[in-house]
């Protein structure tokens, strides 16, 4: 075997390893997507159409969402990626109580942040991660300047419904 | 092999299908030519009303890759001094 070919088949390897961490990155990551997606279509959902009761279905949502991430398979998250985002959501919620945020505002931010992480996440772990992440970024603008009495709503359907389907798409090989 | 080397757990059908690009028939007949070697071990499991293939690497099966991989390693140094 000549050196041209060991260097290819070298570099096939590493492709291969290399897709075969990113498939299961998306794989064990996307059934809990999909649980947040859940609890963004309730909660949101309940801002848009019967507010009265959204506040409960935060956090009911929140907490079995958490349960859920935290029973998933190790590798789908380690500790330091789950306090990673409590740090960031805990950082997020003090800011907003700092600046005496309205639900909406508070809403866009979350939309922002959870966008944010997603790019992040993209960068790191694999490009579909960013694509989702541009699809809760545009549903979020969008809610904010051009369907500002939708904003919930879009939130919700929009980026609830992105976040599902894209925890299935992540599913898939 | 490069899949299954990298992942301590078994890897199903469909995932190596899409790492490896090839046809589900042409993957089936390089498993099942690596299973009569020795070096890979396939199971079947049925979920809901599917069949589901899991592929794992036997300890025979990654020695075999790991050899090869230090073989093209070798390939390559050798490469490198002779340039020199």
């Amino acid at each position: 075997m000549d050196d041209q070919k060991a260097r290819e088949s070298l570099d096939w390897i590493k492709v291969a390893r290399r897709q075969t961490s990113e498939l299961r990155n998306y794989r064990e990551s996307g059934s809990i997507v999909t649980a947040w997606g859940f609890v963004w279509l309730t909660g949101f959902g309940g801002q848009q159409f019967i507010p009265a009761i959204a506040h409960w279905l935060w956090l009911i949502g929140w907490a079995l969402a958490l349960i859920w991430t935290a029973t998933r398979p190790r590798r789908a998250y380690d500790n330091h990626a789950l306090a990673t985002w409590i740090v960031a959501v805990g950082f997020v919620l003090l800011l907003l109580l700092v600046i005496r945020a309205d639900t909406r505002t508070a809403a866009m931010v979350f939309g922002m942040v959870l966008a944010a992480s997603y790019a992040v996440i993209g960068i790191w772990a694999g490009r579909r991660f960013a694509f989702l992440a541009a699809i809760v970024l545009i549903i979020s603008c969008l809610g904010w300047w051009l369907f500002p009495q939708w904003l919930f709503g879009l939130l919700a359907i929009g980026g609830g419904g992105a976040l599902i389907v894209g925890g299935i798409w992540l599913r898939r090989p | 092999m490069a899949a299954l080397d990298s992942d301590p757990e078994p890897l199903d059908f469909a995932m190596l299908k899409a790492i490896s690009g090839a046809t589900d028939g042409n993957l089936g007949a390089h498993l099942q030519t690596l299973e009569k070697a020795g070096y890979v071990s396939i199971t079947k499991e049925a979920v809901g009303g599917r069949t589901r293939t899991w592929v794992a690497a036997t300890g025979q099966g990654l020695q075999a890759f790991r050899d090869h991989v230090m073989y093209l390693e070798e390939v390559l140094n050798l490469a490198t001094l002779n340039r020199s």
